[in-house]
């Protein structure tokens, strides 16, 4: 008894798999998809670089005039404080709070910088090198070498030693922080990219290579890149920072928060707070952009070297 | 095997040599190099007859090359500031530095790396999380406010421990805890990472279904594929303590050679820092050198690719 | 069909195993009630496509499902007898420390990769001989000398040279050699093979085949090779257990399974595979329309009827069908007794 009937037409409750939408990327970066953690980052981050380009109009003291008379005085709840003078003040009567807000605009201020400065240099490098290949490649990648291999402190001082501790040197020597980052993955992307078979195609048609590059390269190192600049932003925060607090950095009476801590050190026994203060708040920048930066890289699934 | 090895060579020699090059630019860019190494401590004869000597009037290759056999044999200058010669500054300072940086280099590995290793094995615990969010701080704090902050509490609050110099044992306490701190970091979040991902490996399911004990799976088996990576971080760690120590010997005023260095800075010391910026390039060169020659030593995988 | 009466106990017996895996939306069984036995010296293929549960259910014999030592993630269900040669032990009941001296020794298992299964530090004759330390107290000399034995045995050439290599300086069937190497070295009394030839050439594989066929007959071990290529089935196989969605639809003996499959999906894989053993040639290939249903969203009823060329939407659709014995073999088919041979 055997009975063959023929098979029906192609059925449409066939239990095809339609897994539940993957989530995007830009609704993964979405408020609402967001971590509670990384939310309160985020608001925190833009209260302190509001706070910091409004300086002059929320500081509610002068961050450079000295008043001797008022120097030392105790933050708000100790004694020893003065009124007005919320974090209390320093060793030459300024008021820490304004300077810390004032500081936060100059250390982040030069930070950013540097760290656009680092990103445009890094890849244009990385562009210059993949696309032209030849000797400019080993060129460069002899100099990634160097930078990777040289502790970059070393360099700066050098750097400092000779050109002096002015803003815009500052900005530029720090701005040469970590080039090589960006212009490793650039290139990499580059190389990847000129391999594909639709770039001889393109070429076939006539683009130029500037063309593709724009068109080809840039949109795929987007997320390694931002990635990067989160990451590196702490770095060479840090490096302003120490290089303020070792004396060569941000010159007085700026107000630098690396420099405050620095100039605090003498006074820890009888007035922390000198001290304290700008180091908090610099540990306070410095782990929400931390934070946001290791969430950015498991959202944006990249392998960064760290 | 011997071609890997001379590659290397070459290139961490290139390295070298592209730093010599970079002081030679500082220093002439510094001013006239004689002047600038010997100024202070000679007579205008002598000045006269140096400069012949280096040859002021060859063209700059030829100069670089003269100050090549210069370095070579050993006329480093004289430090403006201790008008002693540069040499004798640096020997006397060597060996607390090196005992700092040495210890923490055995402490940074001795607790990170099992800090590491149980983080993996007893992930999702609290106390795994508690490890990480801990070593996050020794990631994102900067040197300068955690030695600022040890100082405060074990200095001064507790009176536990003394803060400058380095007189007694007890000295060597808070400034090899403050250069041990981000090593300890580093090395517990690369290990955790590198075995969490050598315990997914295929490997180490066959090493269960030969019926092999866990102890042996995860320390014979799994911990020699995991440390692997690490060999490759020792690099980057020997980099971060040259920039670690600079600072910590200068807030503790440690009597070693990273103090001197970054005074020399500001005083436009520059025999003194040029001999600093070029001894320690040659010897982070040198340790990532012998880090890739231990790397392949230790992963057969490379040892074929050469 | 007649069937070959086994004359002493089976080597394995399965009875209601389950492998229910954690996920969002609750317990999934991503194997759900598989029941059977192994003879020693005979071989069992279980076959079906990605996702059918095949490759857990070996997994779960092993105890080597879920994550890290102890299978975080997953459940087990149901009883897995397995005579060790000294007593009959329930393999799913085990506490995880009894486990590591039964695996490698009364039970082994043959991976499907090769390269990433062998350890890339190791020399491959010291991971052989790391079993044969473990479980039989040899020493390292005389451990080393067994291994040797064995890689000879698996038919690798220049084996004295060749033990003191690393995996991956070994070609892909040449690694899987010394897998199988591995496996047997402690002679177990069962050896589970996971698609133990998918990732290899096509000429490897008939080599590699070979081999086991010859070492089982040798040795005499039983055999569990799971498999979605019904060629290898031919080859290998003395019985066969057909799953589908987490179960198994058809379990006959092989000759029999191929002349005439009583399952409608047995029939349809038949028929969708290219010059399979008994099949006539000249035919065109059909490949089964539609694909099997994720194990979230299972059809009511019969997990194949939406695929199924005979089904009858009264019975079909409502409950999933019990196995029952018909003609000489195991089927799950509420039609299997009006359809008879499906050729």
């Amino acid at each position: 008894m055997s009975a063959v009937a023929p098979l029906p037409a192609m059925s449409a409750t066939a239990a095809v798999g339609d897994d539940e939408r993957a989530p995007t990327l830009r609704s993964r970066l979405g408020w609402r998809r967001m971590p509670s953690r990384i939310k309160g980052c985020v608001i925190a981050a833009a209260v302190l670089l509001l706070a910091a380009l409004l300086a002059p109009w929320v500081a509610p003291h002068d961050p450079v005039a000295t008043q001797i008379l008022l120097k030392l005085k105790a933050p708000i709840g100790l004694e020893g404080y003065e009124a007005g003078y919320w974090l209390g003040t320093d060793q030459l009567g300024r008021d820490l709070l304004s300077r810390c807000i004032h500081g936060i605009r100059v250390s982040v201020g030069i930070a950013l910088l540097g760290l656009v400065v680092s990103a445009v240099v890094g890849t244009s490098a990385g562009l210059v090198a993949g696309l032209l290949g030849g000797w400019v490649d080993r060129a460069v990648m002899m100099l990634v070498d160097v930078f990777i291999t040289v502790p970059f402190l070393l360099l700066v001082l050098v750097g400092i030693a000779v050109f002096g501790s002015d803003i815009p040197v500052l900005v530029l020597l720090i701005g040469l922080a970590r080039w090589e980052s960006y212009a490793r993955i650039v290139r990499g992307q580059v190389l990847q990219v000129r391999e594909m078979p639709y770039i001889e195609a393109a070429r076939a048609l006539g683009a130029s290579t500037r063309f593709i590059a724009l068109r080809h390269v840039l949109p795929n190192i987007a997320s390694p890149l931002i990635v990067l600049l989160t990451l590196n932003f702490p770095s060479i925060l840090l490096l302003e920072s120490s290089l303020s607090f070792l004396g060569i950095g941000v010159q007085p009476p700026t107000a630098s928060l690396g420099r405050m801590v620095g100039d605090g050190r003498d006074h820890l026994i009888f007035a922390w707070w000198v001290a304290v203060a700008p180091a908090l708040v610099i540990v306070a920048i410095t782990c929400i952009v931390q934070m946001v930066g290791d969430w950015l890289r498991d959202v944006l699934d990249v392998k960064v070297d760290d | 095997m011997l071609k890997f090895l001379a590659w290397r060579i070459g290139r961490a020699a290139l390295t070298v040599l592209l730093v010599l090059a970079a002081c030679f630019v500082a220093i002439r860019m510094a001013g006239s190099p004689v002047d600038v190494l010997y100024g202070e401590s000679a007579t205008t004869e002598q000045i006269a007859e140096l400069e012949r000597e280096w040859g002021l009037d060859q063209p700059l290759p030829v100069q670089f090359v003269t100050y090549l056999r210069q370095l070579a044999r050993g006329e480093f200058g004289i430090s403006i500031v201790e008008r002693r010669p540069v040499l004798q500054v640096y020997a006397e300072r060597m060996a607390p530095t090196l005992q700092l940086a040495g210890l923490a280099l055995l402490l940074g590995t001795l607790v990170g790396l099992p800090l590491g290793l149980a983080a993996a094995l007893w992930r999702g615990r609290a106390a795994a999380h508690a490890a990480m969010a801990l070593t996050f701080a020794g990631y994102a704090v900067p040197s300068f406010i955690v030695a600022i902050l040890l100082i405060l509490v074990f200095g001064y609050h507790l009176n536990w421990l003394p803060s400058t110099g380095a007189a007694s044992p007890a000295h060597y306490v808070l400034p090899t805890l403050t250069l041990a701190l981000p090593l300890m970091a580093v090395n517990a979040r690369y290990m955790r990472s590198s075995m969490l991902d050598v315990l997914n490996q295929d490997y180490v399911r066959t090493a269960r279904a030969k019926g092999l004990l866990e102890p042996r799976v995860v320390g014979l088996h799994a911990l020699r594929n995991a440390v692997l990576p690490l060999i490759t971080v020792l690099g980057l760690e020997v980099a971060g303590l040259i920039n670690g120590s600079l600072i910590v010997e200068t807030v503790f005023s440690w009597p070693g050679v990273g103090k001197v260095l970054t005074g020399s800075v500001s005083r436009r010391d520059f025999p003194i820092l040029q001999f600093g910026v070029i001894a320690y390039a040659v010897v982070v060169v040198g340790v990532n050198l012998l880090v890739d020659l231990a790397y392949a030593v230790a992963d057969p995988r490379v040892r074929v690719e050469g | 069909m007649t069937e070959t009466t086994p004359s002493k106990s089976p080597v394995l017996q399965v009875q209601g195993l389950r492998v229910l895996l954690h996920s969002e939306g609750g317990m999934l069984a991503a194997v759900n009630g598989v029941d059977f036995e192994l003879h020693a010296g005979r071989t069992l293929a279980l076959v079906g496509e990605s996702g059918a549960g095949k490759s857990l259910t070996s997994l779960a014999l092993m105890r080597l499902v879920g994550k890290g030592a102890a299978g975080r993630g997953a459940t087990l269900q149901g009883q897995a007898w397995l005579d060790t040669g000294s007593g009959r032990v329930d393999l799913l009941a085990l506490a995880p420390a009894q486990l590591p001296a039964l695996r490698g020794k009364a039970l082994a298992m043959i991976f499907q990769e090769p390269m990433t299964s062998l350890n890339p530090v190791f020399r491959v004759g010291w991971q052989i001989a790391e079993s044969l330390v473990r479980h039989e107290g040899l020493s390292q000399a005389a451990a080393d000398a067994r291994a040797l034995e064995l890689l000879q045995l698996v038919g690798i050439p220049d084996a004295a040279a060749r033990r003191r290599a690393y995996p991956h300086e070994l070609s892909g069937g040449m690694r899987q050699r010394v897998m199988i190497a591995m496996a047997l070295a402690c002679r177990p009394r069962l050896v589970i093979a996971d698609e133990p030839t998918t990732a290899l050439d096509v000429t490897v594989q008939a080599q590699v085949l070979a081999l086991m066929r010859r070492l089982q007959r040798e040795i005499g071990m039983a055999l569990l090779f799971v498999t979605h290529d019904l060629g290898v089935v031919a080859q290998m196989a003395d019985e066969v257990a057909v799953m589908y969605a987490g179960r198994i639809v058809e379990r006959a003996e092989v000759r029999a399974l191929f002349a005439a499959p009583r399952h409608p999906y047995t029939a349809a894989l038949l028929r969708s595979m290219p010059g399979v053993a008994g099949v006539d040639a000249g035919r065109l290939v059909e490949p089964i329309p539609g694909s099997m249903p994720p194990l979230t969203r299972l059809p009511a009823g019969c997990a194949f009827h939406p695929r199924c060329a005979f089904a009858d939407a009264a019975r079909c659709s409502v409950e999933m069908p019990e196995m029952r014995q018909l003609a000489g073999r195991w089927l799950r088919c509420a039609r299997a007794a009006e359809l008879g041979a499906l050729r």
